[in-house]
């Protein structure tokens, strides 16, 4: 099975044994894309990701009707688009794959964005059931203080006593830490799979990159992870090895910065590899997920829950403008981008915050060749096609231009 | 002679920049801030004056705030950074930021990178208050005090804390105090007067400001006035005052009164706020004050906002509630319809209105709103 073949039937599997969960008794948690999955998998509770959900139904072009449902309910059109096709579908009792289960607690993070401050809440209203808010530092004086660290640490283990408490069980730290190891390896091979794409031409692109963010959403601190994303990482070093790339000719190498447009990613990505441009290095997984990786630091899985902490504090909602732009300039130089493509995302504020500030000081810094578009991730009533497409016609002509000189 | 003193206050917040530019030409330290959680007291004790970042309601500086954020980001987030960086604060040393919301973060962010001005400390500010959150920000709070330290070279000793503390404590007890006379029948002020008041409180030294609202309450507490003329009693709620004081303006125009009001930069600063213990550590008396007290969307909950605007309601006997939405602002946007069905369930009726409406529209949208609720028993 490849890569492919696996995340189709690992997602489906997921979703059959989300919605068993409740007739067998597992206790299901409503989380953010940021779980933390491994102290709920080390307590037997299986995480349910609304908002991944929405990922989902945005991808298989179903999300509209669940927007409107939302919006029926008083919910503006300015919010986050995550949110209201995940309040949609919890208001509608539906979703692609059916509904989600009922959830038996919630976990939130208030302070990574906006919506996450009220989201969570209302899903702990609508059904009823304990909350834990993980409150916790943004960095943005720079590295982690001893006092933030020990914040972050110390809310953690904060939530394994909520967890306790909710399922009247101690938590177990001997099996929290082998699960730990399981997510902190299957991490490392993730970042392998990125440190690839810096070979040319890039093995992987933006496509296989997305793929993997279901992968560190939903199953980190299990074998699934770690079986995935190793056979990514062997099929990218078979390409590299045979000089195969991720498009058949690489002419323009590129960075995208931001969530991109579920609902069209296929034709959307198309706009640009017709032209021989592939994404050879991209803001969602590297910049959140591996945040850490990407500022240099490594997570240590004799030190599990320090190493949890680590993992929230370096991710891109948290750290300062200073620390992003760094990013940017480095994913840009080590991954040789000629351009990048930046989406100020409506309803996205906390990645799209001081968007034009970032790319004036990537292309001050790198040179590169910057494009600016709005779209929402998952509403296709905002991405105006025609205008994005001027967009990437005037970006094309300067990236020729430059490329000639 | 209360017209005078009302006048006093809206002087001050008219000529805020040009007062703050003299302190600064006399040798005096100016920091900004930013949100009704900053501690700025930490600031007072350092011997530099705070002074709120205030809306200008200034086209031309959004539009240089929209140089750093998309136009997806709040009208104040634009405008705060707009005008910093096209030279309206020049005054200031430095600004200080609770984290309050991402809008909120990416102006000081901004300000950082830009370094403009000189000096910029953002604060990481918890939503709830345990003893976990606690001991955090206790520690946060030392590290902004260790930050003034060493810019001002004098040491933040405990007793200046204390006294900064008690000159604050001082305002909010009065503004509170002024929002309690607002019960009395006989209350002289109008909502938009009351507005002009609490405008002040943001940009004027604290004991200038003080020693003028001492005066204006003594004159409401010791007089008797003539019983106020009854409009169609009502709150407003939104985020700035600035804008927020031209709608209690309108409403009242239209035949309303303004009986409260909930301003982020506005009631929000003290409305909830107990007195600090003084014979605490300072830094952990200002935790014990700030933590979950200060009732900003983002960092509390819905049920929070519901019980404390319902029991504003209650107390005042009002018929309605008009609220400005901040367009973009999500904690506000995801907790309405909520706040709407608490409303409804007690019988109040609400208006929602989105800021940037136009004037005609949004006269329009509360002439018919007053009118439907003219008739309502209370």
């Amino acid at each position: 099975m490849d890569a492919r073949e696996m995340i189709r039937h690992q997602r489906k599997a997921y979703y059959t044994e989300l919605s068993e969960a409740p007739s067998k008794g597992v206790k299901v948690a409503y989380c953010c894309a940021w779980g933390p999955t491994e102290p709920l998998y080390a307590m037997d509770i299986i995480p349910a990701f609304p908002e991944n959900y929405a990922v989902v139904v945005s991808a298989k072009r179903q999300v509209v009707r669940f927007l409107e449902e939302a919006e029926s309910r008083g919910i503006s059109k300015d919010t986050c688009s995550y949110t209201r096709a995940a309040l949609g579908m919890m208001w509608s009792n539906d979703g692609p794959y059916g509904p989600l289960p009922k959830p038996d607690l919630v976990i939130s993070y208030p302070h990574l964005c906006d919506p996450y401050s009220k989201w969570w809440e209302i899903y702990a209203r609508e059904y009823n059931v304990p909350i834990f808010h993980f409150d916790g530092p943004n960095l943005l004086r720079g590295t982690h203080t001893s006092h933030e660290l020990r914040w972050a640490i110390k809310q953690n283990e904060e939530m394994f006593k909520f967890l306790e408490e909710v399922t009247g069980r101690k938590f177990d730290y001997d099996k929290f830490k082998e699960v730990m190891a399981l997510g902190i390896r299957a991490r490392e091979l993730a970042w392998q799979v990125q440190e690839n794409r810096k070979h040319i031409p890039t093995p992987s692109g933006i496509r296989e990159a997305t793929n993997d963010v279901f992968y560190l959403t939903v199953f980190l601190g299990r074998q699934e992870a770690i079986d995935y994303f190793a056979k990514e990482l062997e099929e990218s070093n078979d390409k590299i090895e045979k000089g195969i790339g991720a498009i058949p000719e690489e002419r323009y190498r590129l960075f995208f910065y931001n969530i991109p447009p579920w609902y069209c990613l296929d034709e959307f990505v198309d706009l640009f590899s017709s032209r021989g441009a592939v994404f050879a290095m991209d803001y969602y997984c590297p910049f959140l997920w591996l945040g850490e990786y990407m500022q240099g630091l490594r997570l240590d899985p004799e030190k599990p829950i320090e190493s949890l902490a680590i993992s929230h504090l370096y991710r891109s909602g948290t750290v300062g403008v200073h620390f992003e732009i760094e990013r940017c300039v480095r994913a840009v130089r080590d991954w040789q981008c000629d351009g990048a493509v930046f989406n100020s995302c409506p309803g996205c504020q906390v990645h799209s915050r001081n968007m034009y500030l970032k790319t004036r000081e990537l292309e001050r810094q790198t040179g590169a060749v910057v494009m600016c578009y709005e779209a929402s991730q998952s509403d296709p009533r905002t991405f105006n096609e025609a205008e994005i497409k001027r967009g990437i016609d005037s970006f094309f002509e300067i990236l020729e231009t430059r490329k000639g000189k | 002679m209360i017209e005078e003193i009302i006048s006093k206050f809206t002087k001050l917040y008219e000529e805020r920049h040009t007062n703050a530019q003299r302190l600064r030409d006399q040798g005096e330290k100016i920091w900004g801030y930013i949100f009704a959680s900053a501690p700025v007291e930490i600031l007072s004790a350092a011997g530099v004056i705070p002074v709120q970042l205030t809306s200008s309601l200034d086209e031309e500086a959004k539009g240089k705030g929209k140089e750093y954020n998309p136009s997806f980001f709040c009208n104040p987030a634009h405008d705060w950074l707009g005008q910093t960086m096209s030279g309206t604060y020049d005054y200031l040393e430095g600004v200080i930021c609770p984290d309050s919301c991402t809008p909120g973060r990416s102006v000081i962010e901004a300000m950082i990178y830009e370094e403009k001005p000189r000096f910029s400390f953002p604060i990481s500010y918890p939503c709830n208050a345990t003893p976990l959150t606690k001991e955090f920000y206790v520690a946060e709070l030392g590290e902004l005090k260790k930050y003034l330290e060493k810019i001002t070279e004098s040491e933040v000793s405990e007793e200046k804390l204390r006294t900064a503390m008690k000159d604050h404590e001082e305002k909010r007890a009065m503004l509170r105090q002024l929002y309690r006379l607002r019960q009395r029948d006989d209350f002289p002020l109008k909502g938009s007067q009351v507005a002009e008041v609490v405008k002040a409180s943001m940009v004027t030294p604290v004991q200038e400001y003080n020693s003028l609202l001492k005066e204006l309450i003594s004159m409401i507490e010791n007089r008797s006035w003539e019983r106020r003329k009854s409009g169609i009693p009502v709150m407003v709620s939104s985020l700035l005052l600035e804008e927020g004081g031209q709608l209690i303006s309108l409403v009242e125009e239209l035949g309303g009164d303004v009986l409260t009001d909930d301003f982020c930069m506005g009631a929000r600063c003290f409305i909830e706020l107990e007195s600090p213990n003084l014979e605490k550590d300072p830094l952990e008396a200002l935790a014990d004050m700030y933590l979950g007290k200060v009732p900003i969307p983002y960092k509390v909950s819905i049920q929070y906002r519901q019980d404390l605007l319902v029991s504003q309601a209650s107390d005042l006997k009002l018929k309605g509630v008009i609220t400005l939405i901040p367009r973009y602002c999500q904690p506000v946007t995801l907790q309405q319809p909520f706040m709407d069905d608490r409303y409804k369930s007690l019988g109040l009726r609400s208006l929602e209105v989105e800021d940037g409406i136009a004037h005609e529209a949004l006269r329009t949208r509360v002439a018919a709103f007053l009118e439907s609720i003219s008739e309502i028993p209370v």
